[in-house]
């Protein structure tokens, strides 16, 4: 009975915790013009809170007494103007706000039952946990150029529990993922139906809720990281003279690479989209300014976290030839091959293409996706050129394996950008405006 | 009772989804699995007893031996990943791999053993004499290092 309770005070910890700093009544005075939601406050608040929870990683110190800190925080940023706070999550749509909190607790109680860290997430993350959850700091444990954020935020939950279980810490990675998937509710039509909202944020969780990743995997929080940045990209696009998305923007792509080493990546190649497409001159250099400084503070901060700047692999050159053309060839056709299992693996991917298709037939103006089609082909390229990399470097045998159990992830991961653009898409096509 | 009547009326289509999607990600089960059944029990039905990779008997060798870092070998390590993460602690500025306690090893699903009572792992012979073993659940051993 104790672990049912724990389990259902953990949705009240993550919300309260999550509406602050920025509270419904800040909202109010400070970013009314936005008409942010509910999930989209929360989801501002986990990019917010995540890149402080990234600073204060760095140092050794009790997790219980910052847990206070931090909950005593978010409980007067929400008593104060109290009544303000309450009515505008009970006004905002109370059958949203009773689906989010039953599919929190469905998949934290299947998190509850199960238990099961799976591979990855017992050898490589699970040390990173443990290593904040023993107090002991960030002393890279696990392999050491792995990220650590994702076990910060695991051991800070973990060890913050009545109960004290692991898979405690493990909710967290639910919340946020759920958080992201309804905070695409804001793109929808004011006048949509809500029984049409509510089966289309159940189904968009259902077709990419994967039990097996909430194992320990931090590919869920890559996925929601990457959804977020996507969307306030989006919102960038939407308010070009206003400052509030693109910070957004930016401190959620900056969060990217502290959860999974490729997050680096996702990070050059949205800042790469957002400086190309800016179409004036200041705000690029602007841009450029921002993106080279959180790239130098990246490689600071990885250097002190990891004592090393670089990332596990090295690049052998040496055994690229045009005597290895056949070998080029057999790559090149098992990452295609293995892509089509990634999409099949996850449907998404599928309902993200036919939106393209329809988009496409739709004769819609396909400039205004630009960042889209730029960050697909951008991360094809890199899924590509990683695969590539990784053959000539370990050899086609070890390298057929990783592509096995590794490239479904990086799709995953991928469609969390994706999904932001395919709504838009089918919202201009007129596919989801008639409910 | 009107009221709540009305209420159930005008969002039926709503409970309905609730109720699906509630049956199909199985809340009701692992809302009484949890009740019924203890961490432990969890933990065991999760990673097996003997078996996979062998809570039960990792933990048994835990509570015998103190130790705070045992080695851990699976046999079916290309199946079973690792479980000691979930047992060890690391000591301060130390990595997982420098603090293994010397002294005992256990052996996880061991099919084969030869008629000397031989088996070599990881290039390391480990002699399963009687005198050697602390331990020992059908595949599993708890061994004592000479």
């Amino acid at each position: 009975m104790t672990e049912i309770f724990q389990t259902l005070i953990q949705f009240l910890v993550f919300s309260l915790l999550f509406s602050f700093p920025i509270t419904p009544q800040i909202n109010n005075i400070y970013l009314k013009n936005y008409h942010f939601k509910f999930y989209d406050l929360i989801c501002i608040n986990i990019v917010i809170n995540l890149n402080l929870y990234l600073l204060l990683s760095a140092f050794k110190f009790d997790l219980n007494i910052l847990f206070m800190i931090n909950i005593l925080l978010a409980v007067s940023f929400f008593i104060f103007h109290f009544k303000k706070n309450l009515y505008f999550i009970i006004k905002s749509n109370t059958q949203l706000l009773i689906l989010f909190f039953l599919i929190n607790i469905c998949f934290y109680f299947i998190v509850t039952n199960e238990l099961k860290i799976n591979w990855d997430g017992l050898v490589q993350w699970l040390p990173k946990a443990k290593q904040y959850h023993q107090g002991l700091g960030s002393i890279n444990a696990g392999h050491f150029s792995y990220p650590h954020l994702g076990g910060f935020l695991w051991g800070y939950f973990w060890t913050n529990s009545f109960i004290e279980k692991e898979y405690i810490g493990r909710l967290i990675f639910i919340f946020i993922f759920v958080s992201s998937i309804f905070s695409l509710s804001s793109l929808l039509e004011k006048n949509i139906n809500n029984i049409f909202k509510i089966l289309f944020l159940t189904t968009i969780i259902s077709l990419t809720y994967d039990k097996f990743l909430f194992g320990g995997y931090q590919d869920p929080l890559l996925f929601a990281l990457l959804l977020i940045s996507s969307k306030f990209l989006y919102l960038k696009t939407k308010n070009e003279k206003k400052l509030f998305p693109i910070i957004i923007f930016f401190l959620c792509a900056f969060i990217c690479p502290w959860i999974k080493q490729e997050g680096f990546i996702y990070f050059v190649i949205m800042s790469f989209i957002v400086i190309l497409f800016e179409k004036q001159k200041k705000k690029k250099i602007y841009f450029m300014i921002t993106f080279f400084a959180l790239t130098i503070i990246y490689f600071f901060l990885k250097n002190y976290f990891n004592g090393v700047s670089g990332f596990n692999q090295s690049i052998n050159l040496n055994s690229l030839s045009t005597e290895n053309f056949y070998l080029m060839f057999k790559i090149f056709k098992d990452i295609t091959f293995n892509i089509f299992v990634a999409i099949y693996k996850y449907p998404i991917w599928i309902v993200i293409f036919i939106i393209i298709l329809l988009s496409i037939l739709n004769k819609k103006n396909i400039s205004e996706f630009k960042y889209f089609y730029l960050f697909l082909i951008l991360n094809i390229l890199f899924v590509y050129s990683v695969v590539f990399y990784s053959c000539f470097n370990i050899g086609l045998s070890e390298c057929r394996l990783i592509m096995r159990v590794s490239m479904d992830r990086i799709i995953y991961q991928i469609s969390g950008f994706c999904l932001v653009w395919a709504i838009i898409m089918a919202k201009k096509a007129k596919l989801i405006n008639n409910f | 009772m009107t009221k709540i009547l009305n209420l159930i009326k005008n969002n039926l289509l709503f409970i309905l989804i609730i109720i699906i999607f509630s049956h199909l990600t199985n809340l009701h089960y692992n809302l009484y699995s949890v009740y019924l059944r203890g961490y432990e029990e969890r933990m065991i039905r999760a990673y097996g007893d003997c078996g996979k990779e062998s809570y039960g008997f990792v933990k048994r060798a835990y509570n015998l031996t103190n130790s705070n870092n045992l080695e851990i070998i699976n046999a079916e390590r290309m199946l079973w990943p690792n479980i000691n993460q979930l047992f060890s602690k690391f000591e301060a500025d130390s990595i997982i791999t420098n603090n293994l306690d010397k002294k005992y090893t256990v052996i996880l699903n061991l099919k084969r053993i030869n008629k000397e009572n031989i088996i070599q792992l990881d290039n390391i012979k480990y002699n399963l004499k009687d005198e050697n073993i602390i331990l020992k659940d059908s595949n599993c051993y708890l061994l004592k290092n000479d």
